[in-house]
């Protein structure tokens, strides 16, 4: 204890006259360089693997590569002239238009359907808190798989249920036909990702104290009500925030779609994420498919400011 | 509250509904691949398997490279999720409890990056590798996955973070422990959760990921699970059994990881923190 | 040797300034409680001497050595939280220990020391549980064990007796007194809980907007208030105020009644508040009269809220009294234990 006392006078000492032992970083500092060094890691990665690329991005637009390492020269904004008066690459936006809404229309209508059932307090419903998540649990190839199965022309048990119920006369053949080739990747897209949407959307209704329902009771408000007064209104903001992210994952989704209809028939199926990669590896025209890359991101920033602008909720 | 004998019975069609729509397709295709090939394709489909066979599964492994395929899924995947936990846990220790300076604005731009086209950038992300030599190998494709599933790791992890009160980080300083000290011996045993939801988020990014894995890949012997099963798919004649046999092998390891952390990554998702 | 001196003292968030200038010594071993309404800066001040913030300018100093720059850990205090902030991974030994662990104690005096505070507090039988599995009260205690086993120079504490229920908390209010006489460190205790402070305190800071406004013993603060602050935070029910002036002998009230306070004060007119708590009125024969609005019987005394003057009042009696709220009784002043206020400085006079 003395010597300890001794240290302490010392250390003191050291403080008042800037000897050696003067702490040179306070607590705030040390902690400061030793947050950077773990954020490092992180920051570094997204910075050389995300941002990097994304300039990079702008410099192969502006040239003719073909193959990636192959000699290209600058083209200056030719690609840039061709996307825009490219008919396919119109074509594929539309498709993407397509592609959003009904994923958007189907997806939020089933997740808050599912979200209103996982809300009751009964066993079956707290385990299927979990176990909903099982569709968006199965790799991207199992759905293709599953859902190619599922509507198969011949063998696929929904063709021969529309049958048995005379609903359809002859099989349906989905993924072969120009219409329904969109209405089937849409439906296998949608059981993927539904149950996400769900439980974040669960998530929010569970946060709604149980006494506003109460006070609606008591005030003689039926079920609808509670749920347009209370429940909607409550979720508000977690439904913009879903319909946002949501709507950009959506947009941006490739696998499903390239998996099952590889964008066919045809062309039927080929959202800009499909036909910037069938440009840039199967056309090997590399730089035309980052300028489409570059369009196609202004115009999902142009969707994504327009959306914030109409569909943000109002603070109060 | 009293449910009537109409409501009750509602409640039940409803129910059975979701469990159809979730539970169906997978057990359609799962039963389907214990079925021999005649009875898959019968007019009539047969509930469950009338013979258990396991030939489409033997085939698989025996004339097939999907055994390779495989361990290589397995071998990306467990990286991607090693080093996504890592560097995002640590990361998050910065942003959200050290408070560096910036972290807000950090926090902001990595909710933004979440939201990046990841497909868009295949082109560039491509050519980045490809002058670094990592192009057709398994370490090119973890980096790429850590780089897309770390951001909404970050995102998830916050709400695991602000969940620890603060009271905790200060008492342990009072005790006399410095950051690091409390980032092992408070944060992380706290953080089990949480480090369970990017584990399996993590996990299931790579398990899936097709777009990069399809074009960086191109030797047979290093491609993953998606563009094995994938090319099956595409090939001249479809084996349906083989494929189910093998879409469902596909799934299995990650139902195994979800059944043991999946709570918890439900947990993360409807802690409120995550959006809004 | 673990007196603490604060010089000085600013704290600033930005151009907010939460701490204006605070100086205080507090002796070896003396009992010290902040007390302030919310807002007031005492928990801030509590975590400026913990080093869980940065002072902005002045001088801290624990037993003659300035702690400004150093690290909570270099400061050789411990602190007992307001939600007690116990490691939930970690069983009560475990809570108790990590400080010794992480400054390399070894196992047998670990030992030692833990079951030195396990013994004082009771705790014995709960060492090997976890915090979710102990009541508030023992929760509290464990709070404590992890401060004692640190035998640190000064004890800090952030309101720790907040979450508790009111006969738990005035359990714990003698056990962390008899605790502190036991082991005489220097503490700085931290409520918004006047009584808690009147009863645990050698010596009271009163804070309010960053500032103290009085240091004292407890009985000081409530016999001789510097200012209308002190007077009316410290006393439950709180003094009662009347605005008026000195007239010859007596005390004018400002609806004209006049009050006999038995003052010689030169009555040079300057508005004035006369200060008197509801302990202090007394029944009388004649007097000033009281108008009663509401009467709260206790048994041992009788509360009387009601209206004297023209200003509402609070009145405590030692006898039973009979009227009904609306009748009107009649009551006189203890001149002695009068208070008289400058109504403009709001000094005591």
């Amino acid at each position: 204890m003395v010597m300890l006392e001794h240290s302490g006078q010392f250390l003191y000492a050291d403080l008042v006259s800037g000897g050696a032992n003067r702490p040179i970083w306070s607590r705030k500092q040390i902690e400061q360089v030793i947050g950077y060094i773990l954020v490092a890691p992180l920051l570094c990665w997204m910075l050389v693997v995300l941002i990097y690329p994304i300039f990079s991005l702008l410099a192969l637009s502006l040239t003719n590569t073909r193959i990636i390492g192959a000699p290209a020269s600058f083209i200056a904004a030719e690609n840039y002239v061709a996307t825009l008066q490219s008919a396919p690459f119109w074509a594929s936006v539309a498709r993407s238009l397509v592609w959003l809404l009904g994923n958007i229309f189907l997806g939020t209508v089933v997740a808050l359907a599912a979200a209103l059932l996982l809300r009751q307090s009964w066993l079956l419903a707290r385990h299927a808190r979990v176990w909903i998540l099982l569709p968006w649990v199965i790799p991207t190839v199992a759905v293709s798989v599953i859902w190619q199965w599922m509507l198969n022309t011949n063998y696929g048990v929904i063709n021969i249920a529309l049958q048995h119920l005379a609903i359809t006369s002859a099989p349906l053949n989905i993924f072969g036909s120009r219409q329904l080739a969109m209405v089937g990747v849409i439906v296998a897209n949608t059981w993927h990702w539904f149950p996400l949407s769900a439980v974040v959307m669960f998530g929010a209704m569970h946060n709604i104290p149980a006494d506003l329902y109460e006070a609606a009771q008591i005030d003689g408000a039926n079920s609808w009500q509670q749920f347009r007064h209370i429940t909607l209104p409550s979720i508000e903001k977690v439904l913009f925030a879903l319909g946002l992210v949501g709507g950009l994952w959506t947009l941006n989704v490739f696998d499903t779609i390239y998996l099952i209809t590889r964008g066919g028939p045809s062309d039927a199926t080929q959202t800009l994420p499909v036909l910037i990669y069938d440009t840039a590896f199967k056309g090997q025209r590399i730089g035309l498919a980052a300028a489409m890359s570059v369009v196609a991101i202004c115009l999902l920033a142009a969707l994504a400011t327009l959306y914030a602008r109409i569909a943000a909720p109002k603070e109060e | 509250m009293t449910i009537s004998p109409l409501n009750a019975l509602l409640r039940w069609v409803v129910w059975a509904a979701l469990v159809f729509l979730v539970v169906g397709p997978i057990y359609w295709v799962v039963s389907a691949s214990f079925k021999e090939t005649a009875e898959i394709i019968r007019p009539v489909p047969t509930l469950w398997p009338h013979r258990v066979v396991f030939e489409n599964y033997a085939y698989l492994f025996t004339s097939t490279k999907y055994p390779r395929y495989l361990l290589n899924s397995l071998i990306v995947a467990a990286a991607t999720m090693m080093v996504t936990t890592a560097i995002t846990t640590i990361a998050g220790y910065a942003i959200y409890r050290l408070r560096v300076w910036g972290a807000d604005w950090m926090s902001r731009a990595i909710l933004l990056i979440y939201l990046a086209p990841t497909t868009l950038l295949l082109v560039p992300i491509y050519s980045l590798l490809a002058a670094v030599g990592l192009v057709n190998t398994l370490a090119g494709l973890v980096i790429v996955n850590v780089a897309f599933a770390s951001p909404f790791c970050v995102w998830l992890l916050r709400g695991f973070y602000e969940a620890i009160p603060i009271s905790l980080h200060e008492a342990a300083e009072v005790d006399g422990a410095g950051p690091m000290t409390i980032f092992w011996r408070i944060y992380l045993p706290l953080l089990a959760p949480g480090i369970g939801t990017i584990v399996l988020y993590a996990f299931i990014y790579s398990w899936t990921e097709f777009a990069f894995a399809s074009q960086l890949i191109v030797t047979d012997g290093l491609k993953t699970l998606p563009m094995g099963l994938g090319a099956l798919v595409g090939s001249y004649y479809i084996n349906w059994g083989l494929l189910m046999a093998g879409a469902s092998l596909a799934t299995l390891p990650a139902v195994l990881l979800f059944a043991i952390v999946g709570r918890y990554f439900v947990r993360g998702l409807t802690s409120g923190a995550v959006i809004g | 040797m673990s007196e603490l001196q604060i010089r000085d003292v600013h704290k600033k968030y930005g151009v907010l300034e939460v701490i204006h200038s605070i100086s205080l010594d507090v002796a070896d071993g003396e009992f010290i409680a902040l007390v302030g309404p919310s807002g007031c800066g005492k928990s801030t001040l509590l975590r400026l001497i913990a080093g869980l913030e940065e002072i902005t300018s002045g001088e801290i100093s624990i037993g003659g050595r300035a702690v400004n720059r150093l690290a909570p850990k270099q400061r050789d205090i411990a602190m007992v939280f307001q939600t007690y902030a116990l490691y939930p991974h970690m069983n009560v030994e475990d809570n108790m220990s990590f400080s010794l662990r992480l400054a390399k104690v070894g196992e047998k005096e670990r030992q030692e020391r833990v079951g030195k505070a396990a013994e004082i507090l009771g705790l014995q039988p709960y060492l090997k549980r976890y915090p979710r599995q102990l009541s508030g009260g023992q929760r509290q205690r464990v709070a404590m064990g992890r401060a004692i086993v640190r035998d640190p120079a000064i004890y800090l504490f952030d309101e720790p007796l907040s979450n508790l229920d009111s006969k738990l908390r005035v359990a714990m209010r003698s056990e962390i007194k008899e605790n502190h006489q036991r082991l005489k460190t220097t503490t700085v205790y931290v409520t918004h809980d006047q009584i808690e402070a009147m009863t645990m305190a050698d010596r009271i800071v009163v804070l309010n907007g960053g500032r103290i406004e009085q240091v004292g013993a407890p009985l000081d603060l409530y016999d001789k208030p510097d200012n209308l602050f002190v007077a009316s935070f410290i006393g439950s029910p709180a003094m009662n105020f009347i605005e008026g002036t000195i007239r010859g002998g007596d005390f004018l009230a400002a609806d004209g009644t006049a009050i006999p306070v038995g003052f010689s004060l030169p009555g040079d007119g300057r508005p004035l508040q006369l200060g008197i708590r509801p302990e202090h009125l007394r029944l009388s024969a004649e007097g000033i009269a009281l108008y009663v609005r509401t009467i709260e019987p206790t048994g041992a005394e009788t509360l009387i809220h009601g209206t004297l003057a023209g200003v509402p009042v609070a009145a405590i009696f030692r006898e039973r009294i009979a009227a009904q709220p609306g009748q009107s009784i009649t009551v006189s002043l203890d001149v002695d234990k009068t208070h008289l206020f400058d109504a403009a400085t709001s000094m005591r006079i």
